[in-house]
């Protein structure tokens, strides 16, 4: 109905008392804090205190995290539907206590899975560096056992299936003067081949040299221990790991206790960041605070009294510019849902009134318009109907979106039935293939007419329906102006539209152009002919007059005005636009029926029902889902672009009221 | 009687080649713009997955051309003898044949611009979730050609 009139307030308490009362304020949702240069006062410096309040949030996100891997919250598809569950106030503050326990829970869980992620490396590396040290487990000699007196001892694989005739041929090529020395091919298999090669010190680079060309790699691990004691000792490590990582899995599957507590931890640590920033707008000395903002006049003497009770602190109440207070939207129940159509647009600016109202009518004739079907209408009914008497404590915007649906499911069965669409054409086609009624026979009638056989009738009124939208979005205009007491702005920008326009209309009612449209002319008397006449050149001289009536040169003022006139094309294009109702319109129905015709392709019958019940089910449930998108999107372009083009710019700041809402998983009840 | 495509005969198919037309130039093109779509926003659910249903919209925006097309072929196919009515003269196949042009162009070259439309908006909704509203409407101006040929296309058609 309304955008909610705002007073700004200056509040004044004691520090010591000022975390408990923005807790209370943050309980309220009234009171928006302003950010302000504080004289005499210093700002607060609350970014460590900030960043701590994330830490906490974050630790409990993170711990969260972790039990949904470990112990999943059994919640069902609709479950983020039913909402979250309430606390009150009372609760609050006493689990708030509390939040040290609950961060050590948070700090455990994240550490248990800390280390199981650490065991389970362990049990990879273990397991890595074992397969890799087995095929030397009967060396009998430490791992790093490099030489003896004279000899070099080179120990390490090989990639592939190398046989010792092979290594001993490449060898004797490459080096030559190796002559003495002894392989022994430890453990030859597919992937590589183990193999201790001993010779004189003199050649040993050149050989180990010649080796790494090949791809001879010495073991990853150099050890004073034998392989089978490092085995051994990777074996234990190996064990433990296993069952350290166990062992803490266990612990952390029984942990979906602590889920409750954790969700709270979030919730209070998000609470506490809101409150911080409130303080940082706020101005503080030693012993008091004082902070400004602003609170709906409805809730403001509430909120004094309740603060000034409670709290040893003054609330005193204060003058604002124009144009300063942020907007909140009012409206009743059948409204309110599109009010987040408006706001995405913009919410009002200075001197605008709230468009909802008024917008939201047009909104559900326009979306019921283009998708037109009585049983696509009545699906959306009585899936929204039933969604929102399940789910009461459904989340608000949730609860919005559904019940915008519901009376944009209202609105397109009425269309529906005016142009005898019921899942298309579906009974028409059910009693004509199954139950043998007479193809000839009209079954289901439309009470007003069927677009696909009148399209041009249903195009004029598509245009009639735009008229109407664009002349209510003009007559808005000239409300805004008027209550700005503009009444030059009115003349030159409104008044003179509306005649023009009309005169326009009612000459083209008679005429050919017209004839040609609809297939028969209006015939107007000749009173009426020459009294449009009259209104569309009075509605053209006063736009060249006085469109433009606050230029000073004359000259400037008439080319300005001239230009104005030029704006009659935007005018048809706009109304042309309104052409998306027929085609939308039509694209639902003709759909529709094809998919009925599809489905008796295969004739009557019980195999040929089958096929239709598929047939049906699927093919309208995709056409309903791209024509809900469908009308969807066409019904906020023509609200924005057409009807909001017409007299409305937004740019309002919305009432972001310190609020406990910014909790994700707990309400927090108001009483 | 003249010889070739526009012998007397050839009415119906004129008129059928007109309702190919409309059905795979605007499909086409409504392929490749959801296809444009569903690439920008395949890269913002790998950072975004919350943004999932919102992004699907965005980018099924450019469908409806091929949607339009198909409509337009169904009412011709209906009329032509095909899927119902009489086979046209060679100058009613001709109409038919004109008839489907605007939405079978219109229908190609808007779905391609309205899926770069889309996946800008695509992008501008992964750096600004809340302006979802916004995001939808950018696309939404382009299809608004496409909704005028699909006029002219079904109006002519339904009243030959």
């Amino acid at each position: 109905m309304s955008v909610v009139s705002m007073k700004k307030i200056w509040l004044c308490g004691l520090e010591s008392e000022r975390e408990a009362l923005l807790r209370l304020v943050q309980k309220k949702r009234v009171l928006q804090v302003r950010e302000e240069e504080h004289r005499h006062l210093t700002s607060p410096d609350v970014r460590d205190a900030v960043q701590a309040a994330e830490r906490k949030a974050h630790a409990a996100e993170q711990a969260l995290k972790i039990l949904d891997r470990y112990a999943p919250d059994q919640g069902g598809l609709l479950a983020s539907l039913a909402g979250v569950p309430d606390k009150s106030y009372e609760d609050w503050l006493k689990e708030s206590r509390e939040q040290a326990d609950l961060e050590a829970k948070a700090a455990a869980v994240i550490e248990a899975d800390k280390q199981v992620t650490e065991a389970k490396a362990v049990i990879v590396r273990t397991e890595m560096l074992m397969e890799n040290i087995l095929p030397w487990k009967d060396f009998p000699r430490p791992m790093n056992t490099e030489e003896t007196q004279s000899c070099r001892i080179l120990m390490g694989t090989l990639p592939g299936m190398v046989p010792e005739g092979e290594v001993r041929a490449f060898l004797a090529e490459e080096v030559p003067e190796a002559q003495a020395y002894e392989i022994e091919m430890i453990d030859p298999a597919d992937s590589q081949t183990a193999l201790i090669l001993v010779c004189l010190k003199d050649i040993a680079d050149e050989v180990e040299d010649c080796l790494r060309r090949k791809g001879f790699a010495r073991p990853l691990i150099q050890s004073d221990k034998t392989p089978k004691e490092l085995l051994a000792e990777l074996e234990t490590q190996h064990g433990e790991a296993r069952q350290k990582a166990e062992e803490k899995e266990n612990w952390l599957k029984e942990r979906g206790c602590d889920r409750a507590g954790l969700q709270f931890l979030y919730d209070d640590a998000t609470l506490e960041k809101g409150r911080l920033e409130a303080v940082a707008k706020a101005g503080t000395s030693k012993e008091v605070f004082f902070l400004t903002g602003y609170v709906p006049e409805k809730a403001a003497d509430a909120l004094k009294k309740e603060l000034e009770e409670k709290f040893t602190c003054s609330v005193e109440f204060c003058p604002m510019e124009e144009g300063e207070a942020p907007v909140l939207l009012k409206n009743n129940s059948f409204s309110t849902p599109t009010e987040s159509v408006v706001a995405s647009y913009g919410l009002p600016g200075v001197g605008e009134i709230d468009p909802t109202s008024i917008m939201s009518i047009f909104y559900y004739v326009l979306f019921g318009l283009m998708l037109s079907d009585a049983g696509y209408g009545l699906l959306m009914v009585i899936g929204c109907g039933i969604a929102l008497k399940k789910f009461p404590g459904m989340k608000k915007g949730t609860r919005q979106m559904l019940t915008m649906f519901f009376w944009c499911g209202v609105s397109t069965t009425i269309w529906g039935l005016l142009f005898g669409s019921f899942f298309g054409d579906v009974i028409d086609v059910v009693a004509h293939t199954f139950f043998g009624v007479d193809p000839a026979k009209e079954v289901f009638r439309p009470l007003w007419f069927a677009p696909i056989k009148k399209p041009m009738r249903l195009l004029i009124y598509s245009f009639l329906i735009g008229i109407i939208h664009l002349f209510t979005g003009l007559a808005i205009k000239g409300f805004q102006l008027l209550k700005q007491k503009r009444v030059m702005d009115f003349i030159g920008g409104v008044l003179s539209w509306y005649l023009l326009l009309i005169g326009l209309i009612l000459l083209l009612l008679p005429s050919d152009l017209f004839a040609s449209i609809s297939g028969s002319a209006i015939p107007l008397p000749p009173a009426v002919q020459s009294a449009a006449k009259i209104l569309a050149i009075a509605g053209a001289v006063g736009l060249l007059l006085f469109a433009a009536w606050d230029k000073k040169n004359f000259g400037l003022r008439l080319a300005l005005g001239a230009y104005e006139i030029y704006g009659i094309t935007g005018w048809l294009s706009d109304v042309l636009s309104y052409s998306r109702l027929l085609a939308l319109g039509l694209a639902t129905g003709v759909i529709a029926s094809v998919i009925n015709s599809m489905g008796t392709m295969f004739g009557g019958g019980v195999i040929g029902a089958i096929i239709f019940i598929v047939i049906f089910l699927v093919g309208h449930a995709l056409n309903m889902a791209i024509n809900l998108l469908g009308a969807y999107v066409h019904t906020n372009r023509l609200q924005y672009v057409e009807f909001f083009g017409k007299f409305y710019e937004g740019g309002g700041n919305a009432f972001e009221p310190m609020t406990a809402d910014t909790a994700k998983y707990y309400h927090m009840e108001d009483i | 009687m003249s010889q070739g495509l526009f012998s007397a005969d050839m009415g119906q198919v004129w008129a059928l080649i007109g309702a190919a037309l409309a059905t795979f130039l605007a499909g086409s093109g409504s392929a490749i713009g959801v296809g444009m779509g569903g690439r920008a926003a395949a890269g913002v659910l790998t950072e975004k997955p919350e943004l999932f249903a919102k992004v699907l919209i965005l980018q099924l925006l450019p469908g409806t051309q091929g949607i339009y097309g198909l409509l337009v072929a169904f009412v011709t196919l209906g009329k032509i003898g095909v899927l119902g009515g009489t086979a046209p003269t060679l100058q009613q196949g001709l109409l038919y044949f004109a008839a489907c042009l605007p939405i079978g162009v219109a229908g190609l070259i808007s779905a391609i611009h309205q899926g770069k439309a889309s996946a800008a908006s695509i992008s501008l909704l992964a750096k600004r979730p809340d302006s979802f509203g916004r995001a939808m409407l950018l696309p939404a101006m382009v299809e608004t050609y496409a909704i005028l040929a699909l006029l002219v296309s079904i109006l002519t058609v339904s009243s030959l």
